[in-house]
């Protein structure tokens, strides 16, 4: 696609997305914070061109979307449902190999 | 002007003829809240005109005593002399009022009140009052229908209901609000039972629910609090429901002495949004099996099953009525040896196929209660236990196929395997299941029985890639059945009678009730002798909570087969399904560490003083519960709690009430990411071996009768299944620790349905580079 509709299509999305242009003579593309996912991308002139921009923007945040598993006092669970005081006890465990 | 030598009023006569001093300050108090109550703030002035009170007093009584009646006429009278008309129509109207609440107190009402009373009465009529009623419905005000809610309730005479319920509508008539609810309206008399000093009939009176903000909080908000509890309307049901309970529990069930020491956290009663239930549950499947699935009120009724995926139907179903019943998890005990006379005659793989439709069964149930999975649990054999080799077989249709079931064992170890199996595939994408939890038993005939190196060997893959089984040990001649977290059931010699008749063995735990350890070592203060005293004085307060509790579940379960615990007293073999003389009552443990560490100065893994001292307050508990268990009747015994959110309402508590003391103490980080390490365990984050740590933690172990577990947390490493099952048998072998359990931890991708093992911000497949992106 074009870079100037990638372009616009960030624009278009202001709370989404902030970008910033990059003109180096080594890397020439366009450095994208994605707000809702925390992330910073760096997409080439040429991936934008290759690319299409559902396929491109799924970069953003591709693979933030993760569970995590373990067994909280009994059954196995998922972590971001523990209360604070788990959670905290959860980063404290002293994890080992038999 | 000077005062002439006279006599001073030095004593006053009150209402209920006592003599007291006179106190010139008193009258001062009265005539400056009249006062204020009209726009006055001169103190002073009201100093002076009590002093002029002070005077008259003094000529007109000449050294006797005046009542208080008298001395108020005196007030009356000097305020209006001295051109305080506004102050004196103030003070006479309390007068009036204070008279009006004595009299009400008394049941008497005089004529005029009841004249006036009737005026106002038109006026709320005329004004065609109406309100929105919490049976859907907009209806005229009625002053009759608040006086019949009030007496009915509270119980008081009716004349007084009649004279507040006419004194919140002459209020409400002042104040025209507009949108007149029956939940404002009882507010409205709960705020004049305050005023009047009624607190019994306020507590009585009182209205349960949740604020609107509230409401609106928990549909919108996932519950945080257990983990099992999904976000969807079933949940929010769920977790409204208990709010309720949870209320009516401390206002109804438990004595104030009782619910305060759960507010303060000084106790922690367990799962009281589900204080009509007993705790948690254990049976065999015999039952299933003799009686077929006969629930009442039921809408229709099954024979004893003749297939075995008709009898797993059964089972799963009456898994999900239990749940209705009890709070806690439901367990099933030897799940392959019962099932095993159903199997006889398949193939390998149609018994593969059963071991995924049970484990699926289960592990999809989150559409029961709550929207919550069924916290189930099913103990498996590989061996045949002594207390269940000899007993006769039931077959499909519930009769007995005439053989023992030792005789079994082969097809019982076919369908153990098989569940085995299909733990270690995981489910649908590879993650591991979280329900049912498998309890591998392991009796010394574990050793004895053929293949169960290779058997061993599975388990422990099972335990390696995914962690599912717990690993109980039975040594020596205890039988246990266990469940839930940790809990299990030691089998006493009338238990092991039961086992020849095998659907009787059901076993219950009523109510669990948790110590918080660390505020008993902050209220000692370092003193020896105190710790035990208050941990005395603690367990007795945990000894009442739990006969209340049982004096509540005994009244609903008395009304029978039309009460709310029907299915707990169906009759189909003599006995109630709940028998409540076998009944165990459970005594939590909870932060021993952070107790020994403000104690003695180092926690458990400190120091050897301090790992004995641990040992002895445990031991003393435990003699308490014999002790008392012989008081009452009733069996207490010891538990490791789960503690999901006892670990952090303990900790949360104890750094609000006791800040200096648990400053140091808490692990977590404050202000509100603390916790109390679980129970008897060994500091979580300390770096100790995990066989010193099943050993350590194991002398615990034989204390806490209703069960002990040690975590192995694994993280991301996989150990391979031989030194597992090494660990397990030297576990076995060497230690007394009755169960462990190893665990390791998960990062499962939404994006591509990928898992990892260990924790990762970020799906490594799916953010890794492609060609010219590269997330920075």
């Amino acid at each position: 696609m074009e870079k100037n509709r990638f372009l616009e299509h960030l624009k278009n999305y202001p709370h989404l997305y902030e970008f910033e242009e990059k003109n180096d003579s080594e890397y020439s593309g366009v450095l994208v914070r994605d707000k809702e996912y925390h992330t910073i991308t760096f997409f080439s002139d040429d991936a934008i061109k290759e690319g299409e921009i559902v396929s491109l923007l799924k970069n953003t945040h591709h693979g933030r979307n993760v569970e995590w598993i373990s067994r909280v006092t009994g059954y196995f669970s998922k972590i971001n449902s523990w209360n604070k005081g788990k959670k905290s006890e959860f980063k404290d465990r002293y994890r080992t190999g038999i | 002007m000077e005062q002439v030598n006279m006599e001073r009023i030095e004593f006053i006569k009150k209402r209920d003829g006592r003599v007291v001093p006179f106190e010139k300050t008193k009258i001062a108090d009265a005539i400056f809240k009249a006062a204020k109550s009209v726009g006055g703030q001169d103190r002073y002035l009201a100093e002076d005109l009590a002093e002029a009170v002070s005077v008259y007093l003094n000529k007109e009584f000449k050294g006797k005593i005046p009542t208080v009646e008298e001395i108020q006429d005196i007030v009356e009278k000097v305020l209006i002399k001295t051109g305080h008309a506004k102050t004196a129509k103030s003070y006479i109207l309390y007068r009036e009022k204070r008279a009006r609440i004595r009299q009400l107190k008394q049941g008497i009402l005089d004529k005029n009140i009841l004249e006036e009373q009737e005026e106002i009465k038109k006026e709320a009529t005329d004004l065609s009052l109406f309100v929105r009623t919490s049976g859907e419905d907009i209806v005229l005000w009625n002053t009759e229908k608040i006086v019949n809610s009030i007496v009915r309730e509270t119980g008081i005479d009716e004349r007084a209901a009649r004279f507040i319920a006419i004194e919140i509508e002459k209020e409400i008539i002042e104040s025209k609000v507009k949108n007149l609810t029956a939940p404002l309206i009882r507010e409205l008399v709960n705020a004049k039972f305050i005023e009047f000093g009624m607190e019994d009939a306020r507590r009585k009176y009182t209205r349960l629910g949740l604020p609107l903000y509230d409401v609106k909080n928990i549909i919108f908000n996932p519950n945080k609090e257990n983990a099992n509890i999904p976000h969807n309307p079933e949940a929010t049901n769920l977790t409204l429901a208990e709010q309720i309970k949870k209320e009516f529990a401390l206002l109804e069930v438990f004595s104030p002495e009782v619910s305060d020491a759960h507010l303060r956290g000084d106790i922690h009663l367990h799962d009281l949004g589900f204080i009509d239930r007993p705790y948690c549950s254990g049976q065999s499947l015999e039952y299933v099996k003799k009686f077929g699935l006969h629930l009442p009120n039921a809408l229709s009724i099954a024979k004893p099953a003749k297939h075995p995926e008709t009898l797993l139907a059964h089972m799963v179903k009456f898994s999900a009525a239990l749940q209705g019943h009890f709070n806690g998890a439901i367990g099933w005990d030897a799940v392959n040896i019962f099932f095993a006379p159903f199997l006889e005659g398949m193939s390998d793989s149609q018994i593969k196929q059963l071991a995924q439709m049970l484990i699926y069964e289960y592990s999809q149930q989150a559409v029961a209660r709550g929207g919550q999975a069924i916290f189930s649990d099913i103990n498996l054999y590989w061996e045949t236990p002594d207390h269940f080799a000899d007993v006769s077989a039931i077959g499909p249709g519930g009769i007995e196929t005439g053989k023992k079931y030792k005789e079994y064992q082969g097809v019982a170890q076919k369908f153990v395997r098989a569940l085995f199996e299909v733990y270690l595939e995981g489910d649908g994408i590879g993650r591991p299941f979280f329900f049912p939890k498998p309890l591998l038993h392991i009796t010394n005939r574990f050793f004895e029985t053929p293949g169960w190196k290779e058997f061993l060997d599975l388990v422990c893959l099972v335990a390696a890639e995914k962690g599912n089984p717990y690993f109980v040990f039975d040594r020596d001649n205890t039988a246990k059945i266990s469940e839930c977290c940790r809990l299990s059931f030691k089998l006493e010699a009338s238990d092991i009678e039961d086992a020849k008749t095998p659907w009787k063995m059901r076993f219950t735990a009523l109510q669990n009730v948790t110590l918080n350890l660390p505020r008993v070592a902050y209220i000692s203060d370092h003193d020896d002798t105190k710790i035990f005293e208050n941990l005395e004085n603690l367990m007795k307060l945990v000894v009442k909570a739990h006969m209340e509790k049982q004096r509540f579940i005994q009244e609903l379960l008395s009304a029978g087969q039309n009460g709310p615990l029907a299915l707990l007293t169906m009759n189909l073999d003599g006995e109630p399904y709940l028998r409540m003389y076998r009944v165990t009552y459970l005594v939590g443990l909870l932060g021993l560490n952070e107790m020994v560490q403000f104690h003695t100065g180092s926690q458990l893994h400190d120091s050897e003083d301090a790992f004995r001292f641990g040992v002895k307050v445990i031991s003393y508990l435990k003699i308490l519960c014999e002790r008392y268990s012989k008081e009452t009747g009733l069996r207490f015994v010891l538990e490791q709690t789960p503690a999901e959110s006892t670990a952090y309402r303990f900790a949360r508590l104890d750094y609000e009430h006791f800040t200096s003391e648990s400053s140091d103490i808490l692990k977590g980080t404050t202000p509100d990411r603390v916790y109390y390490t679980n129970s008897t365990y060994l500091n979580i984050s300390e770096p100790i071996s995990p066989i010193e740590k099943v050993k350590k933690e194991g002398v615990f172990h034989p204390l806490i009768e209703a069960g002990a577990l040690t975590h192995i947390w694994l993280g991301e490493s996989k150990p391979d299944s031989q030194s597992l099952a090494n660990f397990v048998v030297k576990s076995f072998q060497n230690t007394k620790n009755s169960q462990i359990a190893f665990s390791p931890e998960f990062t499962s991708c939404l994006d591509c349905g990928r898992i990892y093992r260990g924790i990762y911000k970020e799906c490594p497949w799916c953010s890794a580079s492609r060609k010219g992106v590269v997330r920075v």
